[in-house]
C-alpha cells in the first residue's frame, strides 16, 4: 500500500484512512494521558514524600510544561532526537547539541490506533503505544524530532522501527544479541560510529573530541547524582513510585537541570526517616514500567510493600552505569560510550544473560529486599522467559518472587491486586516466622 | 560538583560496605590522588634514588650491602659503582666470568630475586622499573596528542606474551652455552659478552641522557644493538600501552611468582557488574579481572600491579589490593567529570 503521507513521505504500511482515524483519536489520547498523569500524581501526593519531588511532578506530564519548552527550543533552531530503549547513546546526541527524548510510551489510550494497523493483538503494548502515539500525532515532542533512533533488541522494537519510517526519519541500530564476545562488541562499536556519521550528515557538522567530551561530562554528572540517589533509596526515605518517576523525567528533561534537582532531592533524603519502615521491601524487575503506566508500582505500594530497589531499564538502569573513559581520545571516548550501553546492560534481549541474574541478586542483597516482583508486559516473551529463569535462581537463594503479567488497560487491575496482596502477605508471614 | 574519592588508602571506609555509606552522604570534597599520579611520583623517585642511576649515587655502589641488591625488574647497571642492575645481567656476568664458583655466586642474586618478587610481585614493574617509566611517559604523550592506542586483541596478546618466554629461554641457554667449558664458545664472548647488556634498551636510553647532562663521560660505550632496540622500544611503546612489558624477559621471570607474591589483586565477584572497564584501562590487556565470576583471586601472571583497574572500577569494594591479607586499596565509585585532567 503506497500513498503520500506527511512531508511527502511514502506510506508503505499505513494507509491514509488509518492515519486519518488515528489523528481523530489525538484529542482523546491527550485527554486520557492527562487524566492518567494527574490521577497518579494525586495518589502519590496523598502520602508523605520529599518536597523536592515537586519539580519532578511538574515535569511528569509528557504533553505538559516540558513539551512546551522543547517546542520553543525547537522553534529557535534547537535539535531534538527521539530514541527508544536504553541503548540509544544520549552522550552522542548531546555532543551534537541535540536533546534526546526517549519515546517508550506508557499511555494506555495510544495502544488502539496501532492495534488496528499491526493486526497482532498479542504484541507488547509498550511498542503499540509508541506507534499509536506517532500515528495519532498526539505527542507534540515526537512531532518535532529530526530523527528517531531505534535499537533492535526484540521483535517488537525491530518491527516498530520499520513501520515508523512511514511517518518519521528513522535510524535503526543493530543491537547484537550476544554481547559477551569481541565480535559482538565490535559490531556495536560500528553501530555507534554509524550513528555518528548519520548525525554528522543530518546536522552538517563534524563531531569533534571536545564536543563529545563535554557531553560525556554532563552525563557523568547525571550518573553520579543517580548513584547518590540510588544509595540513599536504601534507607527507604522515598517511595519506589516516586523514585521511578525521577528516573523517567530524565527521558525528556534537560539533563543538567535534572541532575541539579536529583542532587537537591538527595540533600533532602539524607536526613529523612523511612516513609514506611514496616512495609515489605520489594525489588521490582522485568519489563519496563513506563510512566504513566503506574499500575504495578502503585499496587505494590498500596498493598503494604515498598519498592526499595528495581532493575528496570526504565528505572535504576537508566542512569546507573557510568561512562568511564580510559583515554580521552575520540576513539577512546566512543569505545567508552559504546561499552557503557552494551556490556553491563542486563536487558533480556541478550544471551547468555548471567549478568541479569547476578544483578538481581546483588540488588536484592544490597537493598535488603525480601522479595521480587517480576513485571511482564503481555507479549514480552524475552522478559517472560527471563522471569522463569529468575524464579529458579532466586528460589535457590530462598528469595520469593512473583511474576505479574499485565496489559495496558485497567481490565486486569483487580486480578493483579489480589496476587500482589497475597504475595506481600506471604512475605510478612515469613518475616514473622523468622522472628 | 561533588568530588568523591575513588581510592582511599588503607582503612576502615573500605571495610564492609562502609564505603558505600560514605558515598551516599557526600560530605564535601575528599582529597584524592589518582593511582596513576602516585605511581608516577614513585617511579621517578625510584629511578633517582632506588636505581640510583640518573643522577648517580655512586655512594651506594661502594656499600657492601647495597651493591648486592639486584632488582627483579629490568634495571641496569649504568655506572660502574651503581648498586642495582637486573638479575639477568648479574646471572650472565657471573656465569661467564666465574663458571667454577658460579653456584655460589648465582645463589645470592637468584635468592634475592625470588625474595623480592615474592614480597612485591610484579609491583616492581609498574612502580619501580626504569623501563616502565619511559613507557608510561610515552603513553601520556600519545594521549596528549589525541592518538588512540593500538589495541591488542586478547588472543594476540597471548601470542605476544609467549615471546617473552622465548626470550628467557634464549638468554638462559646462551648464557650457559657461553659459560660452560664443554661448549667451547669462549670466542663468542668477544662478539657478544653479557648479551643481556647488549640488548638492553636501558643503556641507550639512559646513558645518552647521562652523557648529555655530563653525568657520564662522552666516551661511554653504548652497544649498537641497544640503540636499535631502544628505537624499537620507543616506537612500539608509543603505539601500544606498555608494549615492552608484553615481551620483556625480565618480566617473564617474575610472572610465575606473581601468583604466590604477598601482594594480591582481589575481586569480590558479588559486586561486579561486568562493565568491562577494568579491561579497557588495563595496559596489559588482562581479561581475567573482568571475566571472573566466582573466585576472589584475580592476579594474573601478566599483571604489573599498576592498579588502573582498581582505580577505575565503578563498584565500591569490588576490586582491592591486599598485602598479606591486609587491604591496602579498594575500588570506589567517583565521577570522572570531577577530574578535569586527561583521564587515565
Ligand atoms: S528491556 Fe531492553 S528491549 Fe525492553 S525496553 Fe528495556 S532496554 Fe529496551
Ligand atoms: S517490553 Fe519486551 S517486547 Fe516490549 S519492547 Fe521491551 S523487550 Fe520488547
Ligand atoms: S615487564 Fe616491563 S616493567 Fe617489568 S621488568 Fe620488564 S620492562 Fe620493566
Ligand atoms: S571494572 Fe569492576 S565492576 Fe566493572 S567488570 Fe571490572 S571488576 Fe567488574
Ligand atoms: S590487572 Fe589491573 S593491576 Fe594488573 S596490569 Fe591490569 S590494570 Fe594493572
Amino acid at each position: 500500500m503506497t500513498g503520500s503521507g506527511k512531508g511527502g513521505r511514502v506510506l508503505r504500511y499505513m494507509n491514509a484512512e488509518m492515519l486519518e482515524s488515528a489523528r481523530a483519536a489525538r484529542g482523546r489520547i491527550q485527554e486520557a494521558a492527562r487524566e492518567q498523569v494527574q490521577g497518579h500524581l494525586a495518589a502519590m501526593r496523598a502520602n508523605d514524600r520529599p518536597r523536592a519531588m515537586a519539580y519532578f511532578d511538574g515535569m511528569a506530564d509528557p504533553f505538559g510544561k516540558r513539551a512546551e519548552e522543547l517546542g520553543r527550543f525547537r522553534a529557535s533552531g534547537g535539535r531534538v532526537v527521539g530514541t527508544l530503549c536504553y541503548f540509544a547513546p544520549a552522550e552522542i546526541f548531546a555532543a551534537f547539541g541535540a536533546v534526546p527524548v526517549r519515546f517508550c510510551s506508557g499511555l494506555y489510550e495510544a495502544v488502539h490506533p496501532a492495534n488496528d494497523l499491526l493486526g497482532d493483538a498479542g504484541l507488547c503494548p509498550l511498542v503499540k503505544s509508541t506507534l499509536g502515539l506517532k500515528m495519532s500525532g498526539a505527542s507534540p515532542v515526537l512531532e518535532l524530532c529530526d530523527l528517531v533512533v531505534v535499537p533492535t533488541p526484540c521483535d517488537a522494537k525491530l518491527k516498530l522501527g520499520e513501520i515508523l519510517q512511514d511517518t518519521v526519519e528513522v535510524h535503526l541500530m543493530n543491537l547484537p544479541a550476544v554481547k559477551g564476545t569481541e565480535e559482538g562488541r565490535a559490531s556495536w562499536m560500528n553501530e555507534i560510529k554509524g550513528l555518528v556519521r548519520r548525525l554528522e550528515g543530518l546536522y552538517g557538522v563534524r563531531l569533534m573530541p571536545r564536543m563529545l567530551r563535554k557531553a560525556i561530562a554532563t552525563y557523568q554528572r547525571a550518573q553520579a547524582a543517580w548513584r547518590r540517589f540510588s544509595a540513599l533509596r536504601r534507607k527507604g526515605g522515598i517511595w519506589g513510585r516516586d523514585a521511578l518517576l525521577v528516573a523517567q523525567v530524565s527521558f525528556h528533561d534537560d539533563i543538567a537541570r535534572w541532575t541539579e534537582n536529583v542532587n537537591r532531592l538527595c540533600d533532602e533524603l539524607e536526613g529523612r526517616p523511612p516513609v514506611a519502615p514496616e512495609a515489605a521491601r520489594i525489588m521490582l524487575g522485568g519489563s519496563p514500567v513506563i510512566w504513566p503506566n503506574w499500575k504495578v508500582p502503585l499496587l505494590i505500594e498500596e498493598s503494604g510493600g515498598i519498592i526499595i530497589a528495581d532493575e528496570l531499564c526504565s528505572g535504576s538502569r537508566t542512569m546507573y552505569d557510568p561512562v568511564v573513559v580510559g583515554e580521552w581520545t575520540m576513539e577512546g571516548m566512543l569505545v567508552a560510550v559504546a561499552e557503557r550501553y552494551l556490556v553491563p546492560c542486563t536487558c533480556p534481549s541478550f544471551s547468555p544473560n548471567l549478568d541479569r541474574e547476578e544483578n538481581m541478586l546483588r540488588r536484592m542483597r544490597e537493598f535488603g529486599a525480601e522479595g521480587a516482583v517480576f513485571h511482564v508486559l503481555r507479549g514480552c516473551h524475552l522478559n517472560s522467559l527471563d522471569a522463569t529463569k529468575a524464579n529458579v535462581v532466586l528460589r535457590r537463594e530462598r528469595l520469593p518472587m512473583l511474576k505479574v503479567e499485565s496489559e495496558y488497560d485497567e481490565g486486569d487491575l483487580e486480578q493483579v491486586r489480589t496476587r500482589i496482596e497475597a504475595f506481600i502477605e506471604m512475605i510478612r508471614a515469613r518475616r514473622e516466622q523468622s522472628g | 560538583m561533588r568530588r568523591r574519592g575513588g581510592i582511599e588508602l588503607a582503612t576502615r571506609h573500605l571495610a564492609q560496605g562502609a564505603g558505600r555509606e560514605a558515598q551516599g552522604t557526600g560530605k564535601g570534597p575528599r582529597r584524592r590522588w589518582k593511582i596513576e599520579s602516585i605511581r608516577l611520583v614513585t617511579q621517578v623517585f625510584g629511578l633517582v634514588l632506588g636505581n640510583g642511576m640518573l643522577i648517580g649515587l655512586p655512594l651506594f655502589g661502594t656499600s657492601n650491602v647495597l651493591r648486592h641488591i639486584y632488582f627483579p625488574n629490568a634495571s641496569t647497571k649504568f655506572f660502574i659503582n651503581a648498586p642495582t642492575y637486573a638479575t639477568f645481567y648479574k646471572v650472565q656476568d657471573t656465569v661467564y666470568s666465574a663458571w667454577n664458583s658460579m653456584y655460589i655466586d648465582l645463589l645470592l642474586p637468584l635468592l634475592i630475586f625470588v625474595v623480592l618478587t615474592i614480597l612485591l610481585g610484579r609491583a616492581w614493574c609498574a612502580w619501580l622499573c626504569p623501563l616502565g617509566l619511559p613507557q608510561d611517559l610515552l603513553t601520556r604523550l600519545r594521549r596528549r596528542l589525541g592518538i588512540r592506542h593500538l589495541e591488542i586483541a586478547p588472543h594476540h596478546a597471548d601470542l605476544i606474551h609467549s615471546l617473552k618466554y622465548l626470550g628467557v629461554f634464549v638468554i638462559v641457554f646462551y648464557t650457559f652455552a657461553l659459560g660452560a667449558p664443554g661448549f667451547n664458545l669462549k670466542a663468542m664472548w668477544n662478539a657478544l659478552p653479557v648479551p643481556y647488556e647488549q640488548f638492553d634498551p636501558n643503556r641507550a636510553m639512559y646513558v645518552y641522557a647521562q652523557m648529555a647532562v655530563g653525568l657520564a663521560p662522552t666516551s661511554t660505550y653504548v652497544p649498537t644493538m641497544s640503540v636499535l632496540i631502544a628505537l624499537l622500544f620507543f616506537g612500539t611503546s608509543f603505539a601500544a600501552r606498555r608494549f615492552w612489558c608484553h615481551i620483556c624477559p625480565q618480566g617473564a621471570m617474575m610472572a610465575p611468582l606473581n601468583h604466590v607474591a604477598l601482594v594480591k589483586l582481589r575481586k569480590d565477584p558479588g559486586k561486579c557488574t561486568h562493565c568491562r572497564i577494568c579491561y579497557r584501562v588495563c595496559p596489559m590487556e588482562i581479561l581475567k579481572v573482568y571475566e571472573e565470576r566466582r573466585g576472589r583471586e584475580v592476579t594474573s601472571d601478566k599483571c604489573v600491579h599498576c592498579y588502573h583497574c582498581v582505580d577505575n572500577c565503578p563498584e565500591d569494594g569490588c576490586l582491592s589490593v591486599e598485602f598479606l591479607g591486609k587491604r591496602l586499596l579498594g575500588s570506589r565509585y567517583r565521577c570522572q567529570c570531577d577530574e578535569g585532567g586527561s583521564g587515565v
